[in-house]
């Protein structure tokens, strides 16, 4: 397997998994925010965004807050530092891929060889 | 970059949306300065700037207003802190104007003193509004609007500052109305671009 390629493997698989990439990107943005706020963001379902948030604070990169508001529950949500770290190494990684990946193009011409030969 | 979320609630991501709507997201509450435009639009029915009545009682229906859908607000799209540090200087800033124009709005009372003191008004709200916005909101799109309300008002300032009385009816009144419709369609336009960034679904709406 080509070198780039071989790096997609090593992406964290908690940061990387899109839903919770948006819900980190967001929350990257922010000091926190309110369930609400990331349901209506995501456009994910209720119990989507809950099992996400949870596996995101048990990989200890957010931090969950409930409480009650004029008697109604309120959750708010932030980043913890080493989420905070997670997304930005994340990033860091996907834009090394990046460079990586235009290089290994170059080197190969922009169509794949097996693409490009002409069938006998 | 664009991802597809899975699950029932899938939707296209877009990452870079993620986060400028999140650091965004108290500017784009735009009908908060409905009660605000509306303000301005009656405003010359009710006379000029001056300390009176029915000035005093729009202002409080405004800022009434202005709180019940900023409520609103929070119960529909749930609320953001974004960086203190920004907010926290931009809100010292619009309480000295707030307190600068109540200062300015009562002492208006006084005889003889209501082209000075309309001159003080706007240049105290045409500087809130060109220097208080971009520092904490920042988006170009707001930039362009607080320019627009500093040029609306620094118009103001100069007719007022003229101080003669057909200043004070024509061009103050097409002024207020200039701004009522201005901060009008502002206001509106920032909420159709709020309910295009964060649609409603299924699940916020349950």
């Amino acid at each position: 397997m080509p070198e780039p390629f071989e790096q997609l493997g090593h992406l964290d698989r908690l940061v990387h998994e899109p839903a919770r990439l948006a819900i980190l990107t967001a929350l990257s943005a922010c000091r926190r925010a309110e369930f609400m706020y990331l349901l209506r963001l995501t456009g994910l379902t209720r119990g989507n965004l809950s099992t996400h948030l949870a596996k995101l604070e048990e990989g200890g990169l957010v931090r969950v807050d409930k409480r009650f508001v004029d008697r109604k529950p309120n959750t708010e949500v932030s980043l913890t530092r080493r989420g905070a770290a997670a997304v930005e190494a994340h990033w860091r990684r996907l834009e090394e891929l990046r460079v990586a990946a235009r290089e290994w193009s170059d080197e190969r011409g922009s169509i794949p060889p097996s693409l490009a030969e002409e069938p006998s | 970059m664009t991802n597809k979320t899975s699950g029932s609630g899938a939707v296209e991501l877009s990452l870079a949306r993620c986060r400028d709507v999140t650091r965004d997201l108290p500017s784009f509450l735009g009908l908060r300065l409905l009660p605000v435009g509306v303000w301005f639009l009656v405003a010359p029915a009710l006379g000029r700037f001056e300390a009176s009545r029915a000035h005093y009682g729009l202002a409080i229906a405004a800022a009434v207003a202005i709180v019940w859908i900023d409520r609103l607000y929070r119960r529909r799209f749930g609320t953001v802190v974004t960086d203190r540090v920004r907010l926290g200087r931009a809100r010292g800033l619009v309480a000295g104007a707030a307190v600068a124009y109540l200062a300015l709005f009562a002492a208006s009372s006084l005889p003889g003193t209501e082209a000075l003191v309309g001159a003080l008004v706007a240049i105290v709200f045409g500087t809130a509004a060109v220097v208080v916005r971009p520092l904490a909101f920042g988006a170009p799109r707001r930039r362009l609007e607080a320019v627009a309300l500093g040029v609306a008002f620094g118009g103001a300032a100069a007719v007022a500052a003229a101080g003669s009385p057909l200043a004070h009816r024509g061009a103050g009144v097409l002024l207020c109305l200039a701004m009522g419709v201005l901060l009008c369609l502002a206001g509106v336009a920032e909420h159709l671009a709020l309910r295009a960034a964060l649609p409603a679904t299924e699940a916020c709406d349950a």
